[in-house]
């Protein structure tokens, strides 16, 4: 089964904003209940920022806003605790600009969230959470929120965590732990990765800057890494677990010397900006195996691509295969594995050359790490210079993968033009679209309105 | 009306079709929800299009009297729940009557009396920026140029560019025209900066300059930032008219 659902609701038929770079969240102990984001602005410019969220399995969405800070975010990232129901989001508050972690027992009230943390000096929060007893013998919310520090420079690369987010007062025992063991060029890349297991196991990936080469002062050398604990973070030496053989110092270094062209203003990729794809996802039948995407440019300061890493560890990270996967010309990797040990791999891939070059979404599952070829479902493709951006991101510095059971869930953002060629394998518009004429309109069914970047959602169960 | 255009995004007339009911599943029903049968949008976001005829749901404001089904009012209100259908608070009403009185009382007035709050309401935005303002200039962008980043690269790095600004008039501020200004600007497309003002070569107006804070002090002695930061110089008797 694959269902496809533009986002955006019937009532906001007129919206025509870049709503890019979409997140999600599904309640593992209900996964008829849903929480997305994306850079969707509060449709009456008021003081708080909206979430999506569905009640039936994401089959319809509604918006409302209660996210405070303004009517946007500047980065958004979402995830529940997998017992209790409560929803935390991390977030870059679009009026101070500063990092906000939120939490709220209740989405589907209409009250807004509650501020646990607000530092300024960040960047791109990505909540990872779980329920656990931890040691004890109460349930309470692990919550891991990978995040850009720059009030640590230069070992930027950092973990926002609470062992208790749950209960208490802000900050709701939340501190800031940086990740990183090695010298940097000042920072590390923008993307903080977390995947956490029932076990106690948490990974954590990250970018380390290493030098800013004489090509270009965008060009970065760069290492993947990855640092792992095995008591939920709460050990003594936290996210220590790896040993470096190279050079002794935590953190499992799976790749190293790797080009970037880090190009925040600028769209190189089909409107889109490049330098910063990284994903991580943890097996939750085995915590031992842990799966790894990001992206780089293989032809270096002469290449022209933007090329997909997928890597696999099975003994707990640290060891890692050679590329099982790698996709050239793509961005905003996004990795899951489900009960049965199936592998997700949802990607955006532009696809053609001149005028006629597509972005393409894809959704890839694998039971066998590629060793033979695996099923692939085109969610999404559309022309990449239409419609024309009106910022950066364009679609997003991120999409999100997830599992609950043996399903799949995700989120993207792509050109809405209602065309069934389009969408390949189906899909279902909210908003007012007639696919006959390719025309969206506005609530009136009347009005045409201009086509725009939506969020789409993807729910895949897998043939047993 | 403009005290309550103020505070509500969503103005419409309607008819209470429904009480103690709602369309949205998510929003808690007592006896002050009501449906409500537009009859026509006053006021609306670009995004939002209240068409006549749909049935919105409406929690009306606790500091109001309730309302019995078929009665008809204007509603000033604020977005709660955008799905298959609307429902909106309620933080203003006024009674058909009333609407009509307003519009009859405002001699030659040709717009609706919601409208011309509206226009009100953007023309004090404007004068307050101004008065925020460290300085106000008639001028001219001369010149544009990028200023040098050090350090790697940033996600949401502002990409400070300078504006010079050939000033010919000085409406507010310790300036004597003419005058050549540096103004710095944020010409990064990032989500945190793309809505900034973005000055382009010869374009020209009333500039609303504001003093740099910490690091951006620095680079130039004015910045412009906000949408409201670039006017038309037809606003220049509007800002005198309104002491600025």
């Amino acid at each position: 089964m694959l269902r496809i659902v533009n986002m955006i609701p019937r009532t906001l038929s007129g919206v025509t904003g870049q709503d890019a770079e979409p997140n999600l969240a599904v309640n593992p102990e209900s996964p008829q209940q849903m929480v997305a984001t994306a850079f969707t602005r509060d449709p009456m410019n008021g003081t708080r920022a909206p979430v999506f969220v569905s009640q039936d399995g994401g089959a319809s969405w509604s918006l409302r806003s209660i996210v405070p800070g303004g009517p946007g975010t500047a980065d958004i990232s979402v995830g529940f605790g997998s017992k209790g129901g409560a929803l935390y989001a991390g977030i870059l508050n679009f009026t101070t600009f500063n990092l906000n972690v939120l939490r709220t027992a209740n989405p589907f009230a209409l009250t807004p969230m509650t501020v646990l943390i607000d530092r300024p000096n960040e960047d791109q929060p990505w909540v990872t959470a779980l329920t656990a007893r931890a040691g004890g013998n109460v349930d309470l919310d692990q919550v891991y929120i990978g995040h850009n520090d720059f009030n640590v420079q230069p070992r930027t690369a950092s973990v926002e965590l609470s062992r208790d987010a749950r209960n208490g007062p802000a900050p709701g025992g939340f501190a800031t732990l940086s990740v990183e063991t090695r010298q940097t060029v000042g920072q590390d890349g923008p993307p903080v990765r977390t995947a956490a297991h029932p076990d106690g196991t948490v990974y954590v990936a990250f970018q380390r800057w290493v030098d800013v080469l004489p090509s270009g002062q965008n060009d970065i050398s760069m290492d993947v890494v990855v640092v792992r604990d095995d008591a939920f973070g709460g050990g003594p030496a936290p996210f220590q677990a790896l040993t470096d053989a190279a050079d002794g110092d935590a953190g499992i270094r799976v790749a190293t010397d790797r080009f970037v062209r880090f190009t925040a203003s600028t769209g190189p990729l089909g409107q889109e900006r490049i330098g910063a794809d990284l994903s991580i996802a943890v097996d939750p039948t085995d915590s031992a195996n842990v799966w790894l995407a990001w992206g780089d440019r293989v032809g270096r300061a002469q290449g022209t691509d933007w090329t997909l890493h997928v890597r696999h560890s099975i003994d707990r990270g640290s060891t890692w295969s050679a590329d099982v996967r790698t996709v050239t010309n793509a961005k905003n990797p996004a990795l899951a594995v489900n009960s049965q040990g199936l592998v997700g791999l949802m990607f955006q891939q532009l696809v053609g050359a001149g005028p006629t070059t597509r972005w393409v979404t894809q959704l890839e599952t694998t039971a066998d790490a590629w060793a033979t070829a695996p099923t692939n479902l085109v969610l999404h493709t559309a022309l990449s210079a239409s419609p024309p951006r009106t910022g950066l991101p364009y679609l997003g510095d991120y999409i999100r993968l997830l599992c609950v059971d043996t399903d799949f869930y995700g989120v993207f953002s792509g050109s809405n033009l209602p065309a069934t060629v389009n969408f390949p394998n189906g899909i279902i518009y909210q908003r007012n679209a007639d696919f006959a004429t390719q025309t969206l309109f506005k609530t009136d069914n009347s009005t045409p309105v201009a086509v725009s970047i939506d969020p789409f959602f993807v729910h895949h169960t897998p043939e047993q | 009306m403009k005290e309550l255009m103020a505070r509500s995004g969503l103005v419409f007339t309607g008819t209470v079709d429904q009480v103690g009911a709602s369309t949205v599943s998510d929003v808690p029903v007592d006896e002050r929800t009501v449906v409500v049968r537009v009859g026509q949008a006053l006021h609306a976001p670009a995004a939002v299009d209240l068409v006549p005829d749909e049935r919105v749901t409406v929690q009306l404001a606790d500091t109001l009297p309730p309302l019995r089904a078929g009665d008809e009012a204007t509603f000033f209100a604020n977005g709660v729940v955008y799905g298959q259908d609307l429902a909106v608070a309620e933080v203003g009403r006024v009674s058909p009557q009333e609407t009509a009185r307003m519009a009859a009382v405002e001699t030659g007035m040709v717009e609706h009396p919601v409208q011309a709050a509206l226009a009100e309401l953007a023309q004090d935005e404007v004068i307050e920026h101004a008065r925020s303002a460290a300085a106000v200039v008639r001028a001219q962008v001369t010149g544009l140029r990028m200023v040098p980043r050090s350090g790697p690269p940033q996600e949401h790095d502002p990409h400070w560019w300078i504006a010079t600004l050939r000033a010919d008039l000085v409406v507010t501020g310790e300036l004597v025209a003419p005058t050549d200004l540096s103004v710095l600007y944020a010409n990064s497309l990032d989500v945190r900066w793309r809505h900034h003002l973005k000055p382009k070569a010869g374009q020209g107006g009333l500039w609303l300059l504001h003093p740099g804070e910490g690091a951006s002090a620095e680079l130039a002695p004015f910045v412009v930032i906000h949408e409201l930061d670039l006017q038309d110089s037809i606003m220049l008797d509007v800002l005198r008219e309104n002491g600025v």
